[in-house]
């Protein structure tokens, strides 16, 4: 075949695609030029899912292989590695220097994700600090999620030897705490991610005052979910600081109050584009001078919100009034028509939004606003939903369904959402979920 | 329709064949209804024919958006589909890059399969075999590149 070399192994690199594991190791001895595709396929995030052994055994041969045989130029093709799937067994554990292996012999690698991994232990860290001569420049991505076996001291010294990080994850991790916060964001000077969420008690304002202080305009995402300890003080701080930022979750955050989340978007107005904030205790109700600030950010994309924010039961009976009246108001009215006309005026003008989730959706919210709310979102601003996912607990008319009561008819159910993607094939797509309480 | 192959024949399709293309529909939708033949000059004529051979037998099919690519079934051809890749290597490759190029998932699915098959199960020598490729390893490179790859070998 005469074929342009770079076509041919394009096309090549496609069929590898459909190849087992196995059969790419057979292409890998074809001759140099299919060896060197194959190499490129399999080295660049190494699988350790394999069919018949355990990806435990898979990962303790790929460790001897980077360790004793593997060329240089093939260790430097391993960009990622993922140890997340990996378990160890009763009777097979982890050689402790597997850290220490993969840093000294990955010297491309950019992310390395050790998700749930148990056999992250003090020792492997320790080996790691205590042979590595010189930090590794490489690494990018760090996700050290549900991590249970490190404590604040060894984050601290495993962070030191990867200065160039960019992104970190640290979703329930057991070494987090102001003091390694701070020294992480004091020491990897271009970090633009942070997701520090499920740190319990451990995260007070000292933390987001340091991510503000050293952060500051280069810092693009933040994730706070469920830190039970910040206040409107150190959001302040990070709105005066951060002004860049794309994506900010702050949801089941229960201290933060409207104040510090308008002084946040009125900051970053111009480059956030996802923002999660529901579940927030101290939030009630919002008010619509704050969903004009939301219009206002023009690239927001997603916006996650509890309905109780926005809509109360009392103004949703207001709207399904015509079809039903016999059930009282649970709450004390708040709303009126006219504010179901503002909120669906407001809704009507964002500019960018494609993804809505709303929690929380009390029982009885007339479906009539909420389909109204879908239809009408971003048509002002030249942009429609995409999706719309619902998250909603057991309802009390759930069980009592062909008993005596009567159901009224525009509950929230899967029916109701069925009709609506049937309705609207080419509009908002609703995906309803339901949630334990 | 109108198509032009990178050597200047022009083809005219239906629109609805066209736009088994991802890349023709995302244009089509761009531009429009008009007269003006879409230049494919990364796509020779033979090629083109053949591409739409296929777009106007599967015409009617459902559009697949995302399946997932975790498993790949390799032995779900059908008659036609299996008639239409008894062609040489040559033209399955050319195949490949101009579904690719075309964003047509299913050919690309169909062509990439066919050959994976043509390696599935052999040894390295019947892959040379097959593809005409002579072997320029040395007896002590081709071991060591057996022994490096040898962690994701399933036994």
């Amino acid at each position: 075949m005469n074929f342009p070399m770079q076509r041919y192994n394009f096309a090549l690199n496609c069929i590898f695609n459909y190849l087992s594991h196995r059969d790419l190791c057979v292409c890998s001895l074809v001759n140099k030029n299919w060896c060197q595709n194959v190499k490129t396929n399999i080295w660049n995030k190494p699988d350790f899912i394999t069919e018949e052994t355990t990806s435990l055994q898979a990962f303790q041969q790929f460790l001897k292989v980077i360790e004793t045989i593997a060329s240089e130029q093939t260790r430097s093709l391993i960009q990622i590695i993922d140890v997340s799937q990996i378990q160890e067994s009763l009777y097979e554990t982890i050689d402790e220097n597997w850290l220490l292996i993969i840093i000294q012999r990955c010297p491309k690698l950019r992310s390395l994700i050790i998700r749930d991994a148990s056999f992250l232990t003090t020792t492997s860290i320790r080996k790691l600090c205590s042979s590595l001569k010189q930090p590794h420049g490489f690494l990018e991505h760090l996700d050290l999620s549900n991590s249970k076996n490190i404590t604040e001291i060894t984050l601290k010294s495993l962070i030191q030897n990867f200065p160039e990080l960019v992104q970190i994850t640290l979703d329930n991790c057991s070494g987090v705490s102001d003091s390694s916060i701070s020294q992480i964001i004091y020491y990897c000077h271009d970090l633009h991610t942070i997701n520090i969420a499920n740190s319990r008690s451990c995260v007070t304002d000292t933390s987001i005052f340091a991510i503000a202080k050293f952060g500051k305009q280069k810092l693009r995402r933040v994730n706070f979910q469920s830190l039970q300890k910040i206040s409107d003080n150190s959001i302040i701080a990070l709105s005066n600081y951060c002004k860049n930022l794309v994506s900010i979750n702050l949801s089941n955050c229960s201290l933060i109050t409207c104040k510090a989340l308008e002084s946040l978007l009125t900051a970053n107005k111009n480059t956030l584009e996802e923002l999660i904030i529901h579940n927030m205790r101290s939030i009630p109700i919002l008010e619509s001078s704050f969903i004009g600030l939301l219009i206002r950010c023009l690239n927001l994309t997603t916006l996650s919100i509890s309905l109780g924010y926005i809509i109360l039961t009392s103004f949703v009976n207001h709207f399904s009034l015509g079809s039903s009246s016999k059930s009282p108001p649970l709450y004390t009215p708040k709303f009126s028509g006219n504010d179901a006309r503002l909120i669906l005026d407001l809704f009507e003008q964002f500019q960018s939004l494609q993804a809505l989730l709303l929690h929380n959706v009390p029982e009885h919210t007339s479906t009539e606003f909420l389909w109204n709310l879908f239809e009408i979102c971003g048509r002002r601003g030249n942009c429609t939903l995409k999706d719309v996912k619902i998250y909603r607990t057991s309802y009390e008319s759930d069980f009592i369904l062909g008993g005596y009561a009567k159901v009224k008819q525009n509950e929230i159910n899967q029916e109701s959402v069925n009709n609506f993607n049937k309705n609207h094939s080419n509009g908002p797509n609703i995906e309803l979920l339901l949630l334990e309480e | 329709v109108k198509l032009t192959s990178s050597e200047g024949t022009e083809f005219i399709i239906d629109r609805k064949v066209a736009e088994k293309s991802v890349l023709l529909k995302n244009m089509l939708e761009d531009v429009g209804e008009s007269d003006m033949a879409i230049p494919l000059p990364n796509v020779t004529g033979p090629i083109l024919n053949k591409v739409i051979d296929y777009c106007t037998h599967h015409r009617d099919d459902p559009f697949v958006s995302q399946e997932d690519d975790s498993k790949k079934v390799s032995d779900d051809i059908d008659d036609w589909d299996a008639e239409f890749c008894k062609v040489d290597q040559g033209t399955l490759f050319e195949l490949i890059l101009s579904a690719n190029y075309l964003d047509i998932k299913p050919l690309l699915d169909l062509t990439c399969k066919t050959v994976a098959n043509m390696i599935k199960g052999k040894t390295p020598d019947e892959i040379r075999k097959t593809f005409n490729i002579t072997n320029d390893f040395t007896p002590e490179e081709e071991e060591h590149v057996r022994k490096e790859n040898e962690w994701c070998e399933e036994r």
